[in-house]
Formats: structure tokens, sequence, C-alpha cells
């Protein structure tokens, strides 16, 4: 039974989506008592979306050739990296956050009845960091790291109504308009023609010219993000929303960086001191120091490779809440209750992601974080355990780096984190996995024998073939049938 | 140093709505050529890395990117720049949130071609310093061995919150150095030349700097055939450049060869040198042992610790008579460990000269022009010596033998070492000391037991024995690998797929 609401739900579809969601709340209290759940797959569970995907024809928008073979490729692109992303799992069929979405969707859509969002359908996209984007189709994905922020459903109100408006106004597509206009002038033509033939200084004016370009993109592109905001603040408050405490989110948002470059998420050190391992690491000061550690002064971190998709999150903050005094976020640094079967969720599917993708930096990462801020222990040793087992067998196959590399800037818990992981001898390797397995004694037997096995065939080295063939036995529908068949 | 094209993938963000950035990939409008990776190194160790690529060609010129990586490979800082048409970079070394690049006009037929350039971390340019060709006296370039040792003679180094220093071969017939010293500033704080008097001939190389001193080893010869030498260690002042001390080498009866110099947790300055009778000609000099002193590099006076001799002070666990089997065997030390005891371990490595079976037969049909001569290199070693300086033990490391051709039959055992040591045919690459310098690592190429050839990592223990880690990997068409030094514990493993032309690299701890 598929729980996504067509959008042209009537308020007798409205009502029902209110019982369905109690369902849903039930069944996930009682799925708790098996504390990991793992929703399906995109491979698997949008096939139907795959096999539309992939059917897509371009439609004919230009007489003219050119324009319309610049259509085409981005039209293409563009479903082409849709369809990677369904076929690739990076969507999931979750069905606690989908259905919160889904509910206050539904909202927004009975109390905005002048706008036609039949075609708006959201998805939860795996990815850890905190946004949502609207792909123009009115395919709208909504990051799994974004539920870890919010708070209250006003908040994710703002940030649905904001896609949902990106659609109503038809963005991409006056976007695409604009940029295929630009790409087929005849200025534009001539001189990428003139920079293929040229021998010398292809570069400079090939920048040149892209600067040109991407400064008029940012210009359009900004405005309609203000266009968006406005039309999501008029839409959430019709829907009964309270837009101040949804620009919140704005102020979060501001921050997203703090997951991966806050200096205070949680101590290395006090996490591993309780540990049966090696303590040098923490206590002897190192002899050699690389650049990484080195104070740079000049121009500092200007580069810094921000994962905040909206640098404008605070005039944006400032035009939805109104002037005043901003109330200070703790987004990034702690975690706060409200929400928090949301936030459980969205962080289980993010550290099983990360885990799947082997970043096990990262996954440690979040682990550590999740129980620093009183998570469901079980989860994240039995996560832990994994990823120290993981860790033991890449140090053997030489991809220990690949492993832990999380490419964590310098004085940030994430670093500190990064420079253990990088460190520890592989006999504390094998000592974490095994400890962190003894902690999972709350986890279900199904998840504790899951990660027992993997000590068994990635740290012990016990026969792989025989220890799966054990364990698929006892378990023939485990959830992590799946990671076998990957591993 | 790695060298290859590959295609840019230009970008640029079209639409964009919240995450979502559809792009549009402009291939093959610009290629992009790798020209070098080399480490940025800081007191010998390695700190990050620089990546150097040229991006544009221009009229007689040509536009390059520099990319500065720290020691995880994390890019922290860029720099666009025009340079010569073919700019190779050769060394990179940092102090003080600067580093110093050192690099090589290939294009440049005539005269000197190279100079430095001081970026701060984020690659922002401090300044350029050219290597003046009209500052040293011009002449015929001297010896065919020089020229092949330049790589040796040219250097460059990190002082100690002073700067760096520089030192290029100087090209006239009385042979000797140019050094420039560096300031924080990006600016020259003192230049100098040291050559040899009419007709004779001085070869220096720089064996490192510490905050005071910039110390040389310096071979003088009456003439440019000469094969006997002075022997000095030549001490600058890193201030003004002043010659601080230059004190003979040569000392009762033995002539010394500094093999290393370091820093020792005490804070003084350890020289180990290697020893031969100073009767023998120093080119072809055989070593009979080694040394260990306190040096102190204000005065250049070294304190020695102990002398140790081949055939007197080591033959209870070394028997050189074993190792003799054909009249040319020998060992060659690598390196002097000190471990946490205050003991020491000496690495080295079993070689002897032999006569090789095709040499031979090439030698028959060139009616004797061929040469036959050949070195073979054996197993490894650790000589561990006591704290009260006694050697107490010898642990072999059994290899393969590798077999390398010599150029001349006459080649003497002393000249062979260095031959074979300047072409890195030993397997023996380098010790790592770790991130906190308590651990003794040595990294060495070879067929060690069972294993096919490799980089294997030789863990020492303090007491008594070692542990290897071999870098295991696993074969993959069309991708080749490079295995080399990187921050301390860890090697890099570097894969190159030559159809993708992707390189995917990675550390890896060496324990």
């Amino acid at each position: 039974m598929t729980f996504c609401l067509r959008i042209h739900t009537k308020s007798a579809v409205y009502t029902l989506m209110a019982v369905l969601l109690s369902t849903f709340i039930s069944l996930h209290l009682k799925a708790q008592q098996n504390p990991i759940i793992f929703s399906p797959l995109s491979s698997g569970f949008y096939q139907a979306k795959i096999n539309q995907l992939q059917k897509y024809t371009v439609p004919q928008k230009y007489t003219d050739k050119s324009p319309q073979a610049w259509y085409k490729e981005m039209m293409t692109d563009r479903n082409t990296a849709l369809i990677h992303l369904f076929k690739d799992d990076g969507v999931i069929y979750d069905t606690l956050l989908l259905n919160k979405c889904n509910v206050i969707g539904n909202r927004i859509i009975a109390a905005n009845k002048n706008y036609n969002f039949d075609s708006v359908k959201f998805y939860i996209n795996r990815s850890s960091v905190p946004n949502a984007a609207c792909y123009g189709d009115g395919t709208i994905m909504v990051n799994l790291g974004l539920f870890l922020w919010i708070d209250n459903d006003d908040e994710l109100a703002l940030v649905l109504g904001h896609e949902m408006s990106h659609q109503v106004l038809n963005h991409l597509e006056s976007q695409l308009e604009k940029n295929i206009a630009k790409l087929t002038s005849e200025d534009f033509k001539d001189e990428l023609k003139d920079i293929k033939k040229s021998k010398d200084g292809k570069y400079d004016r090939f920048k040149k010219l892209m600067k040109d370009f991407s400064v008029e993109t940012s210009k359009h592109s900004t405005y309609k993000e203000t266009e968006a905001d406005s039309l999501a603040e008029v839409m959430i408050k019709r829907a009964g929303f309270n837009t101040f405490n949804g620009s919140l989110i704005l102020l979060k948002l501001d921050n997203s960086d703090a997951i991966y470059t806050a200096s205070t998420l949680y101590s290395v050190r006090e996490f591993f001191e309780k540990k049966p391992v090696d303590q040098s690491f923490f206590v002897v000061k190192r002899k050699y120091n690389g650049l990484s550690s080195a104070n740079v002064t000049m121009n500092a971190d200007v580069d810094f490779d921000s994962i905040k998709t909206h640098p404008d999150c605070i005039k944006r903050y400032e035009a939805v809440a109104g002037f005043g005094t901003k109330p200070t976020v703790n987004c990034c640094t702690t975690l706060t209750s409200a929400y928090s079967v949301y936030k459980e969720r969205a962080m289980q599917e993010i550290v099983r992601n990360l885990y799947e993708n082997k970043a096990i930096g990262l996954c440690a990462h979040f682990c550590i974080f999740a129980l620093n801020n009183h998570y469901n222990p079980a989860v994240y040793n039995e996560f832990l355990s994994l990823c120290f087992s993981q860790l033991y067998w890449s140090d053997k196959h030489l991809e220990r780096y690949n492993a832990v590399n999380a490419k964590a800037t310098r004085e940030t818990t994430l670093k500190s984190l990064q420079d253990y992981l990088f460190d520890a001898s592989i006999a504390d390797l094998d000592k974490l996995s095994d400890y962190f397995l003894g902690n999972t004694t709350d986890a279900a037997t199904e998840d504790m024998e899951f990660a027992k096995l993997m000590r068994n065939t990635q740290v012990e080295s016990k026969d792989i073939a025989y220890a799966y063939d054990s364990f698929n036995r006892k378990y023939p529908h485990s959830k992590y049938q799946y990671l076998l068949k990957k591993k | 140093m790695i060298k290859l094209k590959s295609t840019l993938v230009l970008l640029s963000a079209l639409i964009s709505f919240s995450t979502f950035a559809q792009s549009k990939e402009f291939e093959n409008v610009i290629d992009v050529e790798v020209k070098n990776t080399v480490e940025i190194t800081n007191n010998k160790q390695i700190v990050g890395y620089a990546f150097f690529y040229k991006i544009d060609k221009l009229k007689k010129a040509a536009l390059y990117r520099l990319a500065i990586l720290d020691e995880n490979l994390k890019e922290i800082g860029s720099n666009e720049f025009e340079g010569p048409k073919d700019l190779i970079l050769k060394r990179a070394v940092y102090e003080s949130n600067q580093i110093l690049l050192s690099f090589f006009d290939e294009s440049k037929k005539e005269g000197y071609a190279r100079f430095v350039k001081i970026f701060d971390l984020k690659g922002k340019e401090k300044g350029t310093i050219p290597y003046d060709p009209e500052k040293v006296k011009k002449g015929m370039f001297g010896a065919a061995v020089a020229e092949q040792m330049e790589a040796i003679y040219e250097g460059t180094d990190n002082v100690e919150g002073k700067g760096f220093i520089t030192v290029y071969q100087s090209k006239a017939k009385t042979g000797g150095v140019d050094i420039q010293m560096i300031g924080m500033n990006g600016k020259i704080s003192w230049e100098k030349n040291i050559t040899a008097d009419k007709g004779d001939r001085a070869d220096l190389y720089l064996l490192g700097a510490t905050s005071n001193t910039i110390l040389f080893y310096e071979m003088e010869r009456d003439g440019i055939m000469d094969r006997d030498a002075k022997v000095s260690l030549v001490g600058l002042s890193a201030t003004d450049g002043k010659e601080l001390f230059k004190k003979s080498m040569e000392l009762n009866g033995l002539s010394y060869e500094p093999m290393l110099i370091k820093k020792s947790d005490d804070g003084k300055v350890k020289i180990v040198s290697s020893m031969a009778d100073v009767s023998d000609k120093f080119f072809t000099a055989k070593p009979n042992g080694f040394s260990i002193g306190d040096l102190n590099d204000l005065t250049g006076e070294i304190k020695t610790i102990k002398d140790f001799s081949f055939l007197k002070d080591l033959d209870n666990v070394l028997n050189m008579k074993n190792e003799n089997k054909s009249e040319d065997g020998y060992i060659k030390a690598h390196n002097i460990l000190m471990m946490p005891d205050g003991g020491m371990v000496m690495v080295g490595e079993f070689f002897r000269k032999t006569v090789s079976g095709g040499g031979m037969a090439m030698k028959l049909l060139t009616q004797g022009q061929a040469s036959a001569a050949q070195a073979t290199i054996g197993d490894m070693f650790l000589l561990r010596i006591n704290n009260s300086l006694k050697a107490t033990s010898l642990e072999k490391i059994e290899k393969d033998k590798d077999r390398v051709y010599m150029p001349t039959d006459g080649i003497p055992i002393g000249l062979m070492a260095r031959l074979l040591t300047y072409q890195h045919d030993f397997g023996y690459m380098y010790t790592d000391e770790g991130m906190t310098g308590n651990k003794q690592t040595v990294l060495a190429r070879g067929s060690f037991g069972e294993d096919t050839y490799g980089t294997v990592a030789i863990t020492i223990d303090e007491k008594k024995g070692f542990t290897k880690k071999r870098f295991n990997l696993d074969k993959e068409k069309n991708v080749s690998y490079y295995i080399s030094r990187a921050k301390p514990g860890y090697v890099m493993i570097m894969k190159y797929n030559s159809k993708e032309k992707k390189i995917n690299v990675s550390l890896e701890k060496v324990s």
C-alpha cells in the first residue's frame, strides 16, 4: 500500500491522512522494540518511478534547432540524474518521515486552492545535508539531514512551502529559458567557438565567459529564492502555521555546517578514555604535525567548501520573521528533544547510509554525536561496532584512509575523531569493535547477531561463506540481507 | 613525481534551486597537464603536498595552478600564476605558515633555469626569488659525475623561525655552491658563494640546518680528476651567512663522511658518519665503520660518543669474513636509530661486487669494452647496540638478491656504495618515526621471505625482533601503483588508471 498522497486531495482525504498518521506513529512506537528499522530503498520500492523516468521523452519546446538541443540536453541530464538517484538507492521510502511531509503538504494545499499542486510529490533523500529540493517536475526531495534540525511543524511547513512555491511559480522552467537564451546568443556561441579554436589563453577566456554567466545566474536564483520565501510565507499562514516559529529553520540552516565544523560537539578524548584502548594518542605530545594543524591567519578558511545551500539565510530570516531580537539557535551542537521521533528515525537512516557507503569516519561521527545527545544507545553502539569491524577490515585491505577520511577541517570535533581513527592501532580497532558489540545487549537479537557476524568475518577472519549461510538460514528475511549481498 | 594529462571538467551551475544544481559539463575545452606532485617537508618530515598543473598555454608562457594539500591530502590553498612554458616543481619546504617551492624551467636552453616562489598556506604568493646566473662565475662545467650528482648537491631546507635556505650547484670550474637565505618576508636575507681556489675543485652538499647554522659537507680536491679529497664540515651562520667554522673531518687516521644529522630528544644535535681509513683515496675509500657524536652547531666541535669499527667492535655479531666470500663483499649502513632505552639500532644491507654471466658474454663480444661487473644486493640487517655502546645482536631480514650492472669493472666498493645509494638500488627506502617520534619503522622494497617484490614496513621492536607489514595491492587491469613516503606513520599509495586517466591517492599506516 502506498501512503504517498496525490496532491489534489480533498478535505476528506486530509481527514483520512490524520487517521493514517496516528496509525503510523503507533506502528513506529511498536517498532521501537526492535530499535533498528531499515526503510525500503528506492531501487526496489520506486521501480514504477524509475520506469516512468526511463520512458521520459523531452517535449518539443522550441522550434529552432539550437535552443531545442540545449533544452533536450538539460532535461535529459536532469532525468538521468533522477534515474541514478533512484536506482542507486539515494532515496528511501520512509513511512514516518514521508507521512509527516504529506500531512503538512496537504494542509498547505488544502488552504491554497488557487494554486495547482497536482504534480507535487515528496520523497525522502538519504543525504545528511540539511536541505530540501525541487526538481521541477513536481518532485520534491526532503533530505534526512533536515529532520535532525527541525523542531516543529511550522519549520517543516516553511521548508516544504518554499519548495512547493518553486514548483507553483515554475521557477525551473523560467530559469532554463533564461539560460538557454544566453547559451544560444550569437555572442556566447562565437566566444565559445573562438576559445575552442585558440591555442593560447583558453583558460582565462573560458573562465571570464563562465564568470559572467554564473554571476547572472546567481542573481536570478537569489531573486527566485526570495520570491519562493514570500509565497511560502503566505501559503503556510493560510494553512494555519506560524511563520515566525517556522522562520527559525532559516537561522538553523545558516549553522548547518556546524555538524562538520563545530569544535564542541563532543570530546573525542572523553569518549574513548573509558574504553579499553591505548590512551597514548591523547596523552603523548606529537613530535611532528602536518599542515592540517597549522595556524592559518591569512585568508583563514574563506574557501571552506560550505554545505550551506542558502548563504543568505539571515537576510531571509529577517524578511520572513521581521526585524527584532534574533533568537539563539543551538542547531548542530546539540539536538533538542522536540520532534525526537523524527530525528531518531532520520539519524538511524543517516548512519545506515554512511555505513552502507563505507564512509566510516562520518558514520562514527554521527553515532558518537547521537550517543552524546542521548539517542537510542543500542542503535549507535551496534553501528559503532560495525564501524570498527569495517575499519579493521579496511586496514587489512589498505582502504582505511578512504574509509576514515571525512575531509575534516582544522580544530573541529570531526577532525579530532578523524585523526584518532587514522591513528588507532589495529589492536585497538579490534578491541573497540568488541567493546561496542558488548554494549548492544538492549538491541534486538537480529541486530546484535549481524554486528557479531561482521566482527567474526571482518576481524576474526572466520569463514565468510559459512558465517553468511548460517545467518541467512536463521534470518531468511533479514533487513541486512542486502548488505550481505553487497559485501 | 607524476606526469600525466587529464581533461579538466569545467562545471557551471546553470540552474539552482535549493541543493539542486543542475550542471552542464563543457568537456574538452581545456586540457590540464598534471606536471608534478611533490612532498612539502619541514625538518625533513612530510607535512603536506603540492600538486602542480599546467592549465593553459599562453604566448611563450603558460598558466599554472598550484594546489596545497595538508598531510591528509585535503586541499587548503591554491593559486594560479603565469610562468615559463615548461616549468617543473622540484621541491617544497614549509616554515612558519609559508611554503617555499623550488622550480626548474625545462624550456630554458641557456644559463640557469631555477627559481623559488614563496606562498602562504592559502596559496597567496609572497615573493619570487630568481637564481641570477650573472652573480656566479661562469665556466665550463666540470666533471660528468658532478652533473649526475646535481640533485644531491642542490637542496632546500627550512631554518626554524628564520626562513628557507636554497642551495644551487655552482657551475664554475672551481665548483662549489651558491646559497640564498630567504627570510619570512619572502625576500633574500643573504647570499653566499663557496668555491675552491683556482685550479682546485670543491663539491659541497647541504647536510641540513639548525636554527643557528647551515651545515655543509665539503670535498675539496687539487684537480677535477683527483680521486683524493680534503673533507670538511662547514657551518654558516643562519643569520648572516658568515662562516662559523670549517672543521676537517679527518682525525686520528680516519676520514668521516656524515650520514645524518638529527636533533635528539635531549636537544643536542647528533651526527652519524661513516668512517674510512684516511690513507684511502676519498672517492674510492672503503668504509670500515661508523661514528656517532654530539655536534656543537655553533663551533663545529664534534664530541665523539663512539667510533664503531666493523672489525674490532662489531665482530662478535657481524662476521665480515663471512660476508666477504667474494673479495669485495661489504655492508652499507643506512641509518642509526635511537631507541627509547638509550640503545641504538643500525639498519644496513649486505652487498658485494660480483661478475655477471651476461656481462661477461658482452665483454667477449665487445672485445673487452663492456663491463662484466655487477653489484649483488643481499639481506637487510638490524645491528643492535646497547646503551653501554656494545654491539649485542644482529638480526637478518632475509630478502632475495638484487643485481645491478655497474658501468665499469674497476669500480671500487666505496664508490659502488655511493652509486647504489644515489640510484636508489638498495632495498632500504627510509625510516619512519611515527607522529610521536617513538616508533622506528624501516620502509624497504624487495622480495622479503616468500613474498613477491613489493614494499614492506619493518617495525623494530624496542628489545628484540621486528614485525613486517607488506602492502599487498590487488592487481587490476590498466592500474599501476606507486608507494611513497607520506606523513610520519604512513605511506602514500597512489593508483593510476591509465585507461581512465584517474589517480586515486590514499594514506595507509605503516604499523
